[in-house]
């Protein structure tokens, strides 16, 4: 029996519009009272009924986002190929990026309130750490990758440094860097919100406190699913990156 | 010219290579056999200053290797082509003289890889190519390096016997042509002779040099060259000493 297959995007959106469904049928169904949680359809009509509220919060914490993410995978991608290249460097602090990651950042936010003060240099600030670990530890891992008959042959014409670096190294090391900027930019978008929590300076997160002080869950989920939006955007993005390089170095 | 004098490689415990010395002038085709472990590949990546020894000294045209290394002067053939996967096969062969420092001479390049028949593989990546196909390229970038030296390492270790064969007998042709000097190391005996004018016998447990063997075949050899007597008389030989030095106990070793 052979079904036509269905193209690879189909199968998430699909599963994505089964879950609306079943939450429409369960709510409406069991009579849910709204301030529980609403119908999807309410959920729609907030983000319709008030663009500018949601579009003005959306750009704010993708502002964040992308500022943020931009300076944590820079600078973990920049402490990545510092450690791949310096094996003592190696040695010396992989366990701590390792262990930086179970650590939770939020536990930092109030140190960055203290030297950033409550404002946007301190939710790009929280962000950029969220991004740095995931970077820092692929890139660095991703130095691994190239074969050591390559370097082999490298040593064997006595080539610089810099050129086996930039020309062998990194292109081999590419895979491992995208998959930490798959990972960098999904907990960048958590680290946005969470910024918005602690910072009350706007955007979805901000929204999404307010709407729970007033218990307003249409509100909630109306700026959770722009949150998701943004997110699954920029890891989509990501992806195809990746499927690009993988294709190369395979 | 290549001299290697009382070469010693330690590794740990292992005693990889002990006291080897060998000399090959320049334009000979010297073939190192022996079995695995005897250290013939530790004898190559010396010579070639990818391995330092532990005691001895090697001379690549009268300067240690890494003199040669940095005047691109020693062309390495390993057992894995080492093709980067993100290059053309073209792409590849220019790549090692740029990193080398030099011109990277395309249409030469070009030239070169139609010349070993590829001309079809130019714009290929190594993933479209049979293994065979990348390892002629990677001969062809050894060629193209311009490096006076070759270093080759089993390079048709990987590959099946047809085409290990048809591969030889394209490397004495661009070797012919180019009066190189060369060291290869095979674990083949009829590979061995077919290639070598000299071959270099080795021995494992501890990993030296036990014999050398003119090769009295006339050249140019071809395939069907193993076909005559004279060419199966000298495998012969060559075998016995082999089967006289062997101390096959069962125990492992590492190849290097």
């Amino acid at each position: 029996m052979s079904h036509p297959r269905l193209p690879e995007w189909s199968y998430p959106v699909l599963a994505l519009a089964g879950a609306v469904v079943l939450w429409a049928a369960f709510v409406s169904l069991l009579g849910v009272p709204p301030y529980l949680l609403p119908h999807p359809i309410e959920v729609a009509r907030r983000l319709i009924g008030n663009p500018d509220l949601y579009l003005d919060a959306a750009v704010a914490t993708t502002v964040k986002v992308l500022v943020g993410g931009a300076v944590g995978t820079l600078l973990g991608f920049m402490i990545g190929v510092a450690v791949g290249e310096i094996p003592p460097l190696w040695r010396a602090i992989l366990p701590y990026l390792v262990v930086a990651r179970v650590l939770p950042v939020v536990s930092l936010a109030p140190l960055l309130i203290i030297y950033f003060g409550v404002g946007f240099a301190t939710g790009v600030g929280f962000v950029a750490l969220m991004a740095l670990f995931p970077m820092a530890i692929s890139t660095a891992a991703g130095f691994r990758q190239t074969p050591d008959a390559a370097l082999d042959l490298t040593r064997s014409v006595d080539a610089s440094r810099l050129r086996v670096l930039f020309a062998v190294r990194l292109p081999y090391a590419a895979p491992d860097v995208v998959a930490g900027l798959r990972q960098s930019v999904t907990l960048a978008v958590v680290g946005a919100v969470l910024a918005e929590w602690f910072v009350s300076d706007g955007g979805l997160g901000y929204l999404i406190l307010l709407a729970a002080e007033s218990i307003r869950p249409d509100i909630m989920l109306a700026s959770l699913s722009l949150v998701f939006v943004i997110g699954f955007s920029l890891y989509g993005a990501v992806g195809l990156l990746g499927a690009r390089v993988r294709r190369r170095v395979e | 010219m290549i001299e290697v004098e009382n070469l010693t490689v330690r590794f740990d415990d292992l005693l990889a290579l002990d006291a080897a010395s060998l000399s090959v002038d320049d334009g000979e085709f010297v073939t190192v056999v022996g079995p695995s472990g005897c250290g013939k590949t530790t004898l190559l990546r010396s010579v070639g200053g990818l391995q330092e020894p532990t005691a001895g000294q090697v001379r690549v045209g009268g300067d240690p290797p890494e003199t040669a290394q940095s005047a691109g002067d020693l062309g390495f053939v390993f057992q894995s082509h080492t093709l980067f996967p993100w290059k053309t096969a073209l792409e590849n062969v220019v790549f090692l003289r740029e990193l080398a420092g030099r011109e990277p001479q395309r249409e030469r390049a070009r030239d070169r890889l139609t010349a070993a028949g590829l001309g079809d593989a130019v714009d290929a990546y190594p993933r479209e190519l049979s293994g065979g196909m990348c390892q002629r390229v990677a001969i062809v970038r050894a060629m193209h390096l311009g490096a006076s030296t070759l270093l080759m390492d089993e390079p048709f270790g990987e590959l099946d016997e047809l085409t290990r064969y048809d591969m030889a007998a394209s490397v004495l042709e661009s070797w012919r042509d180019s009066n190189r000097t060369v060291l290869f190391v095979t674990h083949s005996v009829p590979e061995a002779v077919l290639l070598g004018d000299r071959v270099v016998v080795m021995a494992d447990n501890p990993g030296r040099i036990v014999d050398r063997v003119d090769v009295s075949l006339p050249r140019p050899r071809e395939e069907s060259t193993m076909d005559t007597a004279a060419f199966a008389e000298q495998v012969a030989d060559i075998r016995q000493v082999l089967r006289r030095n062997r101390t096959d106990d069962g125990s492992l070793r590492s190849d290097r």
